[in-house]
């Protein structure tokens, strides 16, 4: 019987690497990463930038810390913050108040507005900025802003007691921190 | 020659790639879990113990006092100088702007605010106000010493997120004042404080209606 072959079986036979002696060799493939490197280079940048445009961070914290939508353009500058979450009160990171149903207990509020264990811990960072700046900047070099941020599910009444509290240790201008709705 | 230029070739290798990919494996999960891909900005605000620390007003001028109360069953809004800014709401009893209700919630209509703000007290009287601070530059009869200025009281069960929605409602500018108001800076009614690093004040730029918020009583 002859042998029939079609101009495909043809053309595949030619693109085949020929047979050696010994077995099959398989074609030789450089993996290409080049396109990955790219990519990748992309999101480092795009992340890093991301990183390190803000002086502050707010975690955003479903069912804890939410932060409220706002109109606003402006931006953060770098100031002592506190957030009022739904279960504490954190200066700097630091744990300070615990809070029961947008409440802190009596105990913390002797009179009933200054929360004393926030104040004592904004003296101190008082103190420690006012001695970083030195002595020749003194009391006057002290800006005494706080930026607050606080969910949105918060009664106003604790964060006028935090306000208070900072007005009493000196802190006396503040920015809320919101969730940009518009770029800029 | 020829051979001598093929053994050349031969000699170039590609480069290592891989300490590279390890180090960008490893940098982009970390920088995915600290980055934070919502802007946050900020609200100013002032209590109102600080401003009336503040420069004395002139004896000439008048003061326009304006003051936003939240109350739980909607804004009421009225002036020092004049009394309520909705008289025949206020004489049955009753807040100027009253809430609504959504889905079971309690919805403040801030939009209503905004507008109300605008049309009674910013409309009629920007033209002889101006957020321009210096001392020099000569006040207009008929201008307010605390222009820009609104106190804003919340009750003490008022959500947070209510006091944030009517600090912008005083804050910007409702959409009709790009055609309204003439001396509209740079086209958008954007409210902009910026303070550069160092400064102890912030500036503020674009075009406002009340930024001035002092919040409590």
């Amino acid at each position: 019987m002859a042998d029939v072959k079609t101009d495909e079986g043809m053309l595949l036979e030619e693109e085949l690497p020929k047979k050696k002696k010994g077995g099959f060799v398989p074609p030789e493939s450089a993996f290409n990463i080049t396109s990955l490197m790219d990519a990748l280079t992309i999101i480092l940048i795009f992340l890093l930038k991301s990183y390190g445009s803000d002086p502050m961070q707010v975690p955003q914290k479903k069912n804890e810390l939410m932060v409220p939508q706002s109109d606003t353009m402006s931006n953060m500058v770098e100031c002592v913050d506190i957030q009022i979450s739904r279960s504490t009160i954190v200066v700097k990171g630091k744990k300070i108040v615990v809070v029961t149903n947008g409440t802190v207990s009596s105990s913390d509020t002797p009179d009933g507005f200054t929360i004393k264990a926030l104040k004592d811990t904004l003296d101190e960072i008082r103190q420690k900025e006012i001695e970083a700046k030195g002595a020749s900047a003194g009391e006057a070099g002290f800006q005494g802003d706080a930026f607050i941020a606080a969910d949105t599910s918060i009664p106003w009444k604790l964060v006028n007691q935090v306000m208070m509290t900072c007005t009493r240790a000196k802190y006396i201008r503040f920015s809320f921190a919101v969730v940009k709705t518009r770029g800029g | 020659m020829a051979r001598k230029k093929m053994a050349v070739e031969e000699k170039l290798e590609d480069i290592n790639l891989m300490p590279i990919m390890n180090l960008l494996c490893l940098l982009i999960p970390f920088l995915l879990l600290s980055a934070q891909f919502i802007q946050i900005g900020i609200v100013l605000v002032d209590t109102p113990r600080q401003s009336k620390s503040q420069s004395k007003p002139d004896e000439n001028q008048k003061s326009l006092g304006l003051e936003v109360i939240i109350k739980q069953d909607g804004y009421d809004v009225k002036t020092k100088s004049g009394g309520s800014a909705c008289p025949q709401r206020a004489a049955s009893n009753q807040v100027c702007i009253p809430v609504t209700h959504a889905g079971g919630k309690k919805v403040y209509n801030a939009v209503a605010l905004r507008k109300l703000l605008y049309d009674k007290f910013y409309k009629p009287h920007y033209k002889n106000n101006s957020l321009d601070k210096s001392k020099d530059a000569p006040k207009p009869a008929g201008a307010f010493s605390d222009w820009g200025k609104v106190t804003i009281v919340p009750e003490d069960t008022i959500l947070y997120e209510t006091v944030i929605q009517t600090l912008d409602a005083a804050r910007e500018l409702p959409p009709e004042a790009k055609n309204e108001i003439q001396d509209i800076k740079g086209g958008t009614l954007a409210c902009v404080f910026k303070k550069k690093p160092g400064d102890k004040e912030w500036q503020l730029e674009g075009n406002c209606m009340f930024p001035l918020v002092a919040v409590g009583r």
